[in-house]
Parts: C-alpha cells; sequence; structure tokens
C-alpha cells in the first residue's frame, strides 16, 4: 500500500517501525475495552521518547488532525476509540522506570509502563505501588492516570489521583511542561490533580513522579457469607461507621457467586447465600488483630453465616480467587460481558441494588454484582451476545435505567471506568449546563485547538466554544 | 452612613447590599486603609455580586474567617470584599455515609461540634483552628499535623460548587467518596485562593474518630541524631498521624522549660488501644537507640500545633513555608538557622509530609526581612524545594516574591485565570504569577 502523505511525515518524525498504517495492523486499535464503540484511525504513531511525542503532536496540532492517546486499551468506557481522521498514539513504548527513590517512596516512571511491572520492581525494597484495578497486569500508569483508575484497595488507599505526585505533559502546541512534583507542595493551581482523570483530553502524559506505599508487616482476609445482600450491606455500613479501615471490602451477590462456582474458577465460596464479602485488613499485628475482632463481632451481629479467615498468602489468594476471577467466570456464560460502573451513598448499596436487579429482569439480561462495597461503588455485570442485535440494544437500555437508578439515589455516573464516549451524552444527568461550560472551560486551557481526544467526556455542545488567548501569553518554549 | 467608598455606594444602589465597613485587620491584611464588604446570603447573590464586580470591573478579593487573608502577594487592587460569613449551615449530614455538605461560610469550629455527636472528625486543620471557614480552608489548601494521617485537604473534598464572575454557579464532584464523573475541579479550586472563583458549598469526607490516641516528644541534642531517629521511624511499620519536628528555638516558645530539650519531635498515634501500646513501645526503643528523651504527653491533643505562628517568639513578623521531601527536611532545618544566624528564627517541619515552616519573631528586624527571605529562597533552591511568604507586614510584602519562580505549567494557569476571570477582578495579583 502507498503510504498517505500523513503517513509519510509521521515516519520522518519516528523510526520506520514506530508507524502502523496497514490495516490488518489498525485493526486492534479500533476499540479498547468496550467494543461497542469503532472507528479505524489514520495511522498508529508509537514513540520512544517525550521528544518524538512532542514532535508528533506539533505536527498533528498544526494540521488539525486529531490525537487519540493509548496505552494497553484495556479502558472500559471508549476512551481510546479513535477519532475519525485522526491518529492514535500508543504509549506502550515508553515503559521504563528511570528512577526510584526509597527513602522518599517516590518513583519516576515512563507512561507506558504496566502497572504491576513498577510493584514488581520495587518489591525488593519493601514497597508496592497501591493502585491495584483489576487490569493491572496490562494497564498502563499513563492510561491509569488519564482515568483515575481505582482498585479493591483503593478503600483504604485512594485511587490514582492520591498517588501521582507530578507528571510531564505534551499540550496541544508540542510544548512540554513538568507540571507539580515530588515535593509537599507545588505553587500554582493544582494542575496535576485536574489532569489525572481527565480521560486523554488534556495532553499526553509521558513521565510521571508516583508514590509508593510501604508493604503492610501483616494481612489478613476474612470472609463472610450473609443470608442476603441487605444483611451483607448493613454489615459494611456498620464497618465504615466503626472505623474498621479495611484495605478492602469487596462484596460478591448471589448471582456472581453461582456463576463462580459454576466455573473453571470455582473457589469453594459457600452456596445457597445472599452474598459473600471480603474484608481485607493490614497494618501492623496489633492494629490487624484488633481491626478483624472488631469486624467480627459486626458481621456476627448484622447475621454472618460463615467466616474464613487467612493471614498465610495462598490461604490468602484462595479467598480472593471467586473475587478476582468473577469477570473471567461471567464470561464463560456468555460470549460478551458489559460491565456498568456507578457509585451510590454507601447507606443506598442494598436499595438500589434491588432496583438494578428488576431492571435486568425486565430486559430478561443475566446480571452479576460484584463492587467495591466499601465506597459504593457498583459494578452490574450484564452478560450478553453481541451478534444478538436486541439483546445488545436491551443491555444499552438497562444500562442506562441502572445509571438513571445510582443517580436519582444521590450517586454518580463512574466510580473508575470514566465517562468516554459511553456515558458522555449522560452527563447531563448530573450537571448543568453552566457545570458543563465550567469544564468545558478547563479543557480549552488545556487544548484550545481540541486536539486531543475530540468528542470524548463532555456532551459536544460543552466544548465548541474557544477560549481567546490572553494578551499577555508567553511564547511557549 | 458608613464610609463604604464608591465600590460600596455602587452595590448598594444595584440592590446588592447591605454593605458594611471591613474589619480594619482584614483591610491592614490587603494593604488597603478601609474597604467595603458585603455579605451574600444566598449562593446566588455571591455570583451576582461577582458578574457585578465583572462588569463594573471592581476587584474583590473572598473572605472566610478572615484568617488566611494575608496569604499570597497583596493584590494590585482591591475595591471590595466578599464575605462569606453569611453564607453559613450544614446542607446535609449523611452520618452513615460519612460525608457533609456545607456551606462555604461554616467554621470548622460548627462543623467539628456538628459531626462530633456522631463520634466522627472533620480531616481538615487550619492555622486558624475552629475559627477558619471550610470555604477558606479548601481556597488556601491549608494543612497541619495530621495531614500525615489523612492526606492532602484536597483529597477531603468530593464536590464543590464555586461562583463566578459571569455570574454562574458550576458544581463539580458530587456527594459519594469515590467519582470520576467529570474533571475533578474541586482539586482545581483547592489551593487557588479564590482566584478562579469563590467556593460557595462543598461536600467534604469525614472519618470516625479514633478511638484513643496517644503522643509523645522525643528530643535530641543534636539535628543529626534527629535525622537519624527521622529516617528510622519513616523506614520502620510505625504509622504515626502526626510527625512533627521543631527546631530548639520553637521548642522552647511553645512548649517552654517542660520540653526545652533541643530538637523536639511531636509524635502521635491515632487507632485502636492494643495498637497503640505496642506502638508506643516501639517508638521508645527507636528514640532510645539514638539517645533520644522520650517524655510522653498526658493529653495526646497538646502535640496538635494546628496554628505555626505558636513557634514564634514575640509574635510573628514574618511567615514562610518551604515544601520539599521528607529526607531533605533535616538539611533544609541546618541551613536555614545558619541564614538566620542568631536571629529570632524558629522552625517546625511537619518532618513526615514535607513541609518547614519558617518563623520570624516579633523580635526580628524588619529591614532584614527582604535579604533574610532572598536567602531562605536561595537555599530553597539549592535544595529543590519550593518556598512561600506565607505572611509578612503589607509593607514589606509588596515587594517580596511571594511566590517564587514561576511553576510548570503556567501557561496553562494563565488561560485557566482568563477563562474564569477575563476581566481579572478576583484578587487580581495574589496568586503565583500575578494571576
Ligand atoms: C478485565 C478488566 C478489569 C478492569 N478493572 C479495573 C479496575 O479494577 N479498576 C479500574 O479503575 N479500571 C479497571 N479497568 C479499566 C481499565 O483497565 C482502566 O481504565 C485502565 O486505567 C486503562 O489503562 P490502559 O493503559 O489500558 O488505557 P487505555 O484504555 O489505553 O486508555 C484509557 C484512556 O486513557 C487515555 N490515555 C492513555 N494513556 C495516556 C497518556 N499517557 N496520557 C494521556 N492520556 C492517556 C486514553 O486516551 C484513554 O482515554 C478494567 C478493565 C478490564 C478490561
Amino acid at each position: 500500500m502507498t503510504a498517505s502523505p500523513l503517513v509519510r511525515d509521521l515516519l520522518r518524525m519516528l523510526e520506520p517501525d514506530g508507524v502502523l498504517c496497514e490495516p490488518e495492523d489498525l485493526l486492534v486499535y479500533e476499540c479498547d475495552g468496550l467494543a461497542l464503540f469503532r472507528a479505524t484511525p489514520e495511522a498508529v504513531v508509537l514513540p520512544r521518547s517525550t521528544e518524538q511525542v512532542a514532535g508528533v503532536v506539533r505536527f498533528c496540532a498544526a494540521r488539525g488532525v486529531p490525537i487519540v492517546a493509548r496505552g494497553a486499551g484495556t479502558g472500559l468506557s471508549g476512551g481510546a476509540t479513535p477519532a475519525p481522521g485522526g491518529i492514535v498514539l500508543e504509549l506502550a513504548r515508553m515503559n521504563r522506570i528511570l528512577d526510584v527513590d526509597a527513602e522518599d517512596r517516590t518513583a519516576h516512571v515512563e507512561t507506558g509502563l504496566v502497572n504491576a511491572d513498577l510493584s514488581a520492581a520495587v518489591r525488593s525494597k519493601g514497597l508496592f505501588y497501591a493502585p491495584d484495578p483489576s487490569s493491572q497486569f496490562a494497564s498502563t500508569i499513563g492510561g491509569n492516570v488519564a482515568e483515575n483508575s481505582g482498585g479493591p484497595h483503593g478503600f483504604k488507599y485512594g485511587q490514582t489521583v492520591r498517588h501521582v505526585l507530578g507528571l510531564t505533559v505534551v499540550l496541544n502546541d508540542g510544548s512540554v511542561a513538568r507540571i507539580g512534583g515530588p515535593n509537599a507542595e507545588n505553587p500554582g493551581y493544582d494542575l496535576v490533580g485536574v489532569f489525572v482523570g481527565s480521560e486523554g483530553t488534556f495532553g499526553i502524559a509521558t513521565e510521571a513522579w508516583l508514590r509508593l506505599t510501604p508493604i503492610p508487616p501483616f494481612v489478613e482476609t476474612l470472609l463472610f457469607s450473609f443470608r442476603s445482600l441487605l444483611d451483607g450491606c448493613r454489615a459494611v455500613s456498620e464497618m465504615v461507621a466503626a472505623g474498621v479501615e479495611a484495605a478492602a471490602l469487596e462484596m460478591l451477590d448471589d448471582r456472581t457467586i453461582a456463576a463462580i462456582e459454576a466455573s473453571v474458577y470455582a473457589a469453594g465460596y459457600p452456596k445457597e447465600v445472599g452474598a459473600v464479602l471480603l474484608v481485607e485488613l493490614d497494618g501492623t499485628r496489633e492494629e490487624v488483630e484488633a481491626q478483624a475482632r472488631e469486624a467480627r463481632s459486626i458481621a456476627k451481629r448484622c447475621g454472618a453465616l460463615a467466616t474464613s479467615e487467612a493471614v498465610e498468602e495462598a490461604e490468602r489468594a484462595r479467598l480472593w480467587k471467586g473475587r478476582k476471577s468473577a469477570f473471567g467466570a461471567m464470561g464463560r456464560i456468555a460470549p460478551d460481558l458489559y460491565v456498568q460502573d456507578a457509585v451510590v451513598p454507601r447507606s443506598r448499596i442494598a436499595e438500589v441494588l434491588a432496583k438494578i436487579g428488576a431492571i435486568a429482569d425486565r430486559h430478561r439480561l443475566r446480571l452479576a454484582n460484584v463492587f467495591h462495597a466499601g465506597d459504593g461503588n457498583l459494578h452490574p455485570n450484564l452478560s450478553y451476545d453481541a451478534r444478538d442485535a436486541d439483546e445488545v440494544r436491551r443491555v444499552l437500555q438497562a444500562g442506562e435505567e441502572m445509571l438513571r437508578a445510582c443517580v436519582e439515589a444521590g450517586g454518580s455516573l463512574s466510580g473508575e471506568h470514566g465517562i468516554g464516549l459511553e456515558k458522555r451524552d449522560f452527563m447531563g444527568l448530573l450537571f448543568t449546563e453552566a457545570d458543563l461550560e465550567a469544564m468545558g472551560r478547563v479543557r480549552r486551557a488545556f487544548d484550545p485547538q481540541g486536539v486531543f481526544n475530540p468528542g470524548k467526556v463532555l456532551p459536544l455542545r460543552a466544548c465548541r466554544e474557544r477560549v481567546p488567548a490572553p494578551a499577555e501569553e508567553p511564547v511557549a518554549p | 452612613m458608613i464610609a463604604t467608598g464608591k465600590a460600596g455606594e455602587a452595590l448598594d444602589r444595584a440592590g446588592l447590599g447591605p454593605v458594611r465597613e471591613a474589619d480594619a485587620r482584614r483591610c491592614s491584611a490587603l494593604g488597603a486603609e478601609a474597604l467595603p464588604e458585603v455579605a451574600p446570603r444566598e449562593p446566588g447573590q455571591v455570583a451576582e455580586v461577582l458578574r457585578f464586580c465583572a462588569k463594573e470591573r471592581l476587584a474583590c478579593v473572598p473572605v472566610g474567617g478572615g484568617t488566611e487573608l494575608s496569604f499570597g502577594g497583596v493584590p494590585r487592587r482591591v475595591d471590595l470584599l466578599v464575605s462569606t460569613s453569611n453564607l453559613t449551615g450544614v446542607v446535609e449530614y449523611a452520618p452513615a455515609d460519612l460525608t457533609a455538605t456545607v456551606r462555604a461560610g461554616t467554621t470548622l469550629g460548627v462543623l467539628r461540634e456538628t459531626v462530633s455527636r456522631n463520634r466522627h472528625e472533620v480531616p481538615l486543620e487550619a492555622s486558624g483552628g475552629d475559627w477558619a471557614t471550610l470555604g477558606g480552608v479548601l481556597a488556601a489548601a491549608s494543612d497541619g499535623p495530621r495531614r500525615l494521617l489523612w492526606g492532602s485537604p484536597r483529597e477531603q473534598v468530593l464536590g464543590i460548587a464555586v461562583a463566578h464572575p459571569d455570574g454562574t454557579i458550576a458544581k463539580a464532584g458530587g456527594r459519594v467518596v469515590k467519582n470520576v464523573t467529570g474533571y475533578d475541579l474541586p482539586r482545581l479550586h483547592a489551593g487557588a485562593l479564590g482566584t478562579l472563583g469563590v467556593i460557595v458549598e462543598a461536600t467534604i469526607r469525614l472519618r470516625p474518630k479514633p478511638r484513643a490516641a496517644r503522643a509523645a516528644g522525643v528530643a535530641f541534642h543534636e539535628l543529626d541524631a534527629a535525622a537519624g531517629f527521622l529516617r528510622a521511624v519513616r523506614a520502620s511499620p510505625l504509622r504515626p498521624s502526626t510527625l512533627d519536628l521543631l527546631d530548639p528555638e520553637g521548642a522552647q516558645t511553645a512548649f517552654g522549660a517542660e520540653f526545652a530539650a533541643g530538637w523536639l519531635f511531636l509524635v502521635r498515634f491515632d487507632g485502636e488501644e492494643a495498637a497503640l501500646e505496642a506502638e508506643g513501645g516501639r517508638l521508645r526503643a527507636l528514640a532510645a537507640e539514638r539517645g533520644g528523651r522520650f517524655l510522653p504527653f498526658a493529653n495526646p491533643e497538646r502535640v496538635l500545633l494546628e496554628d505555626p505562628r505558636r513557634i514564634a517568639w514575640g509574635g510573628a513578623l514574618l511567615w514562610l513555608r518551604a515544601s520539599t521531601v521528607p529526607s531533605m527536611v533535616p538539611t533544609f532545618l541546618e541551613r536555614i538557622r545558619r541564614e538566620a544566624g542568631g536571629r529570632p528564627v524558629s522552625a517546625l517541619a511537619r518532618a513526615g509530609i514535607g513541609t518547614i515552616h519558617i518563623l520570624a519573631g516579633g523580635e526580628f528586624p524588619l529591614s532584614e526581612v527582604p535579604t533574610f527571605v532572598g536567602a531562605a529562597r536561595e537555599t530553597a533552591r539549592g535544595l529543590g524545594a519550593s518556598l512561600l511568604v506565607v505572611d509578612a507586614p503589607p509593607a514589606a510584602r509588596r515587594d517580596l516574591p511571594v511566590w517564587g519562580e514561576a511553576p510548570g505549567g503556567i501557561a496553562v494557569m494563565r488561560r485557566l485565570k482568563q477563562a474564569f476571570d477575563p476581566e481579572g477582578v478576583l484578587s487580581p495579583g495574589r496568586f503565583v504569577e500575578g494571576l
């Protein structure tokens, strides 16, 4: 195939293997983890340095070619779906760990680094990188930063934003800015804080300074089963209220347990129960033991039927096995899985889950709930077959109704997967025109021309207007 | 009729009053003689006042408790104070969710009192203590000794409503504890000193009050030994909720002869009784290994130096805050002490975090303020730290480089200011690079 002018120009900036343009190479870039949205990019570039990224950005911005950054493409809201006529900029080749400071517990890395590789690299120093999305063996730091990803241990350790100290970002004019840094405070607006979670619409993060966390000296995992989800939720509320600072508080409902136990991933979870609650505690031995006593007594008071406990790593892994394989087990039921992600106030979990169950039943869909109970972050999972157009329609309809139920209960549209393309048009459920306009202003302050990931996050009308350039604006280096 | 100037009269005529005369201390903190002040009763009225200011090109400074007004540069111009003192009250306190939605003018004192009935605590601190307002604490991103346990104030804001000079009120975030719906504007406004808009309401996280707390001082004669202890504590499994380090002058001023024994660590643990016992034992052992004196406090509240000015001898003439990484704290303390050279300067480091408060006492010669600040800034630069003038007499402040060098991303910061405050009426000149 003869290379297009765009590709020929890109090739001048990168090595020959740094640009992909053959249709079969572009195929995998058509979508991210949410396969319901697809588009073919003009080309894919695979830079090896911040300078190369800056060169590509400067070139594309000058020609109005949209750029979509991509890490591993595991995103679940269509964030990495290519923009029509645009290129995909994949950071996979920028995956070096540049520096680790064990005393101040920070790491300086390139953003194409896979999340789990960082923890593996610093384990010998007694440290780990706390954000642990279930996709951590594939997803990249850049993707995690862009989505502000969470994970089971986010309940205690917080989402990605708590662990990002600074970033090197390439802005829309190809300039490179270092924002934030390892110091306790940095003068000026908290640009790092807003960049995290901006879903690739503000710029390209090429390097990150991350906070590392000491590996806790003692860990205990407790598994409680309950007759009903309601009992389980009550236990969670009481634990939160009593200050049980669990590292994780994860719940599985009866439908999920049944799916797991019927699959090759069977974890030996108690059958015929309404819910299983996993509680992980970490800290010093005394702290963990005191908290475990508290958790046990609350669970008992809330009607826990059975309890398993584990301290040894292998044993703990056994208790976690069912939770970790929940998605895989669901995948066995049907070829495709739609993972919904929404948040409700934690006091209203049981009530909203009842509504969600009714919605799935009404649309004749197979539902299973696995969720981060400690933060009220629900994941209603719907198994379906993408070849069945009617079922796809019902899945999307049910997904929307579930979001509405969460919003009505005082919740929000996403706890960790982001808005992307998937939920862009539901932003109006939560936000007014004025709210969206304020967000649009921030986006345009970062990217006045709308080069990065156009069409994502904000409903289109909120991105339209352009910011006038301030008079005293210095020429960017 | 009170003298509220042209701006005051214009507001009155526009029906945006009542306008009163601002407190003299507030005026002097902003380098003004007298200023009119309005205190809207509803968030919508704040937006209207701002719109009026934008239309009439009146420069206004938002004020909460007035405890941090001198923070930042002296504004290029001030015509008016917009107070949140009438914007008070808890909109929703959800004990089961451990969240509270609060009007911006509500004081920390009221908020702390409100949530204490359920044994909850507000994970925010400020030098103004109970008098600081929630809006002010967030706008200044104030912190205190327990940031080590709670994390930065930015992490406590779940949602926010902000009034802008275009007359709108924009919300972002929400009332739930985990949320990635839309951009994280609460983070943008936290620490922005009201230069992008006036925070009118916020939802924050609460925490269950720990069942117990213990505190101790650990004193060292030599800074080297103190530095070794700091490294040892940070490398240990101990998770103190406070790890502050006072220099000998600071210790003497804050605690008198009782603890005047050189470099003094203030360490506090919050948690379960049984765990605290063990942690206290470990801390004592670490202190003993390095020749530190272990000084238990009977009342664990006493170690919480929420207001760094408590270490300033004879009142605070000048207050600087440096930001670095924890490992650099001892070196920084040593250098700044050398710069002070016998003048009344004391230091309080939030050693587990990496911030250092430097206070020049009342007897510090006023004429030497600029050179001392210059030297402190050089010290900071040499160590990769940043330095901020938190407070200085307004006359001196006008000429001091309050914020230091332009931060990375300044071009984006300028565009943010331009987008939210195109007329430049929100505290013009108070923020970095004159924003
Ligand atoms: C099985 C499975 C389990 C998952 N579990 C979790 C979970 O537990 N918690 C959770 O939060 N998420 C989870 N996810 C979602 C997903 O893994 C996360 O959103 C992840 O952070 C995406 O990382 P990525 O590298 O794959 O990014 P991509 O999908 O490639 O990109 C995601 C977004 O980030 C942008 N982006 C990527 N790199 C950069 C960069 N360097 N600079 C600027 N923007 C960039 C992209 O443009 C896009 O908008 C899961 C996904 C799967 C498939």
